[in-house]
């Protein structure tokens, strides 16, 4: 009996989990560059407790990890002349306290001294160079064209870098958009910047959450809750008839 | 449960995506007003479980973590400077900025501001000034009997005087302009105060290398675009239920346990 009652306790833990990832999902709807999550599950086989001829193992419910659908966002026009774009494979990089981060969110501004930074005045990395990118906007207009090549003036002043994760299950979310990766043992193994990636001016990537799919989400893991609670009551409900009838004889 | 802190966190961002937009829809028909627009960011991520972890003692280690989020913050309020769309008024006085720069505004405290509404007149003693009084910088003065003002693209003030026949240069306008103007500090009266984030102002004639063209007669309008506003306020408004519901869902969910008995 007891088992049961474990059983429907463990679905019910990953339940309230995997809404949590719903809600964060739905949260960030309209968050650049974010990318949707859902939660991997496994069966965890567990000794029952004593059952002669029952089935030996019961299986419980485990969370397993995390799965990101990196698909792409759709790009929607802004017109601004930093707001960047990926269509395709690579993140940005951006150095943040010393580290490099990775990210999708590609709405950025120039600071008080001319670096390229992200919202939070962190720097984005030049491709060749892996340092912060200067852009003097008084000397004239920057378009920033295919493969992330900053010109301004006819002229190439640097490129933004979009760098190649080879592993992207192992990118750790910071928040803010932000992506770290494992530290690295051998300098082969570092993300490289990509030859020719493609980087739209004047777009964002937005959020690539479906709405219709997280609502109808929503509503399965809602549902079964509420069944497993529906089942976790008769499983309750016959252990106190097994007491009963038990008691009168 | 984490899913109704989330879902609150969704809900005040959307709000306060209402309220960005609804200003820029409030100025619509404000001179030289740039549209502003919420950018979002994820919250924090709780690691459940680490990726990278061992998973056994022969060194396996766990593929893909478990790292479940806590919702969305805001992360700027960004202010979009492009041009505005150049209305004719025919007023020698309203002056437009073509091109980067803004017109710097003595502010009665004698620190500086920054605007790009030029409709500008002439105050009592005969100085060019804000619709707040405030004196355009350098200062420039109009004489008195002066018959016809004008302003050339270089900002260069001329004056005809009654019984005169040359025209008269009676001040050169300048104007200033930011490394990121995004990072002005916007102080209401369609005017700006530098701050650490714009960088300091560097001063020039208009229509040298960097700094825009002033048109003379026309005023800059407001740069909000209706029809984007609207689909951003669709947007805003359906996030903001869909966070709701997951609220209903989670309490319903918290409804199911606690009715357990």
């Amino acid at each position: 009996m007891d088992n049961a009652m474990m059983i429907g306790l463990s679905r019910q833990m990953t339940l309230r989990r995997s809404m949590d990832v719903v809600a964060n999902n739905i949260a960030n709807a309209n968050t650049a560059g974010f990318k949707v999550e859902s939660l991997l599950l496994e069966n965890r086989a567990a000794p029952t407790a004593t059952h002669d001829d029952g089935p030996s193992d019961v299986q419980f419910v485990n969370t397993w990890g995390m799965a990101r659908d990196f698909r792409q966002g759709e790009l929607a026009f802004t017109g601004r002349e930093f707001d960047l774009a990926i269509d395709g494979n690579g993140f940005f990089a951006i150095e943040t306290n010393g580290e490099e981060q990775f990210t999708r969110d590609g709405r950025f501004r120039l600071d008080g001294a001319g670096q390229l930074v992200a919202s939070d005045g962190s720097p984005v990395l030049d491709a060749d160079t892996r340092g912060p990118i200067l852009i003097d906007s008084s000397a004239g207009s920057v378009q920033i064209v295919d493969g992330g090549t900053i010109m301004q003036n006819d002229q190439q002043i640097g490129r933004v870098g979009v760098f190649e994760i080879a592993n992207r299950s192992e990118m750790s979310k910071q928040g803010n958009g932000r992506y770290t990766i494992p530290p690295i043992e051998d300098p082969a193994d570092a993300p490289l910047a990509m030859l020719d990636p493609t980087v739209s001016q004047g777009y964002v990537e937005q959020s690539n959450v479906q709405s219709i799919l997280e609502l109808t989400d929503m509503m399965a893991v809602m549902r079964s809750y509420q069944s497993v609670s529906k089942f976790l009551e008769q499983a309750e409900d016959l252990s106190k008839r097994a007491i009963e009838r038990l008691g009168r004889i | 449960m984490r899913a109704l802190t989330t879902a609150a966190t969704g809900m005040q961002a959307q709000q306060l995506n209402v309220e960005v937009i609804s200003n820029n829809l409030a100025n619509m028909n404000t001179t030289g007003f740039k549209r502003q627009r919420a950018e979002f960011q994820d919250l924090l991520y709780q690691n459940v479980q680490q990726m990278g972890a061992a998973s056994s003692d022969a060194g396996t280690i766990v593929p893909t973590g478990v790292q479940v989020g806590l919702g969305v913050q805001t992360a700027s309020i960004y202010r979009i400077t492009e041009q505005g769309a150049l209305s004719n008024t025919g007023n020698p006085f309203d002056l437009a900025v073509s091109g980067e720069g803004y017109f710097r505004v003595q502010m009665p405290d004698g620190s500086d501001g920054y605007t790009r509404a030029g409709n500008f007149a002439v105050s009592g003693d005969g100085e060019l000034v804000t619709s707040e009084g405030y004196t355009v910088a350098p200062g420039i003065a109009i004489p008195n009997g002066a018959r016809q003002i004008e302003i050339n693209v270089q900002g260069q003030v001329q004056v005809q005087i009654d019984g005169q026949t040359d025209m008269q240069t009676v001040g050169q306008l300048e104007l200033a302009t930011f490394f990121n103007q995004a990072g002005l500090e916007a102080i209401g009266d369609n005017l700006f105060l530098e701050t650490a984030a714009s960088g300091s102002a560097s001063l020039g004639t208009p229509g040298s290398p960097g700094f825009g063209d002033v048109r003379q007669g026309f005023v800059e309008t407001s740069n909000v675009n209706s029809v984007s506003e609207i689909t951003s306020l669709i947007q805003a408004q359906r996030a903001y239920e869909m966070n709701a519901r997951v609220i209903t869902a989670s309490d319903e969910m918290m409804a199911a346990s606690s009715n357990l008995r």
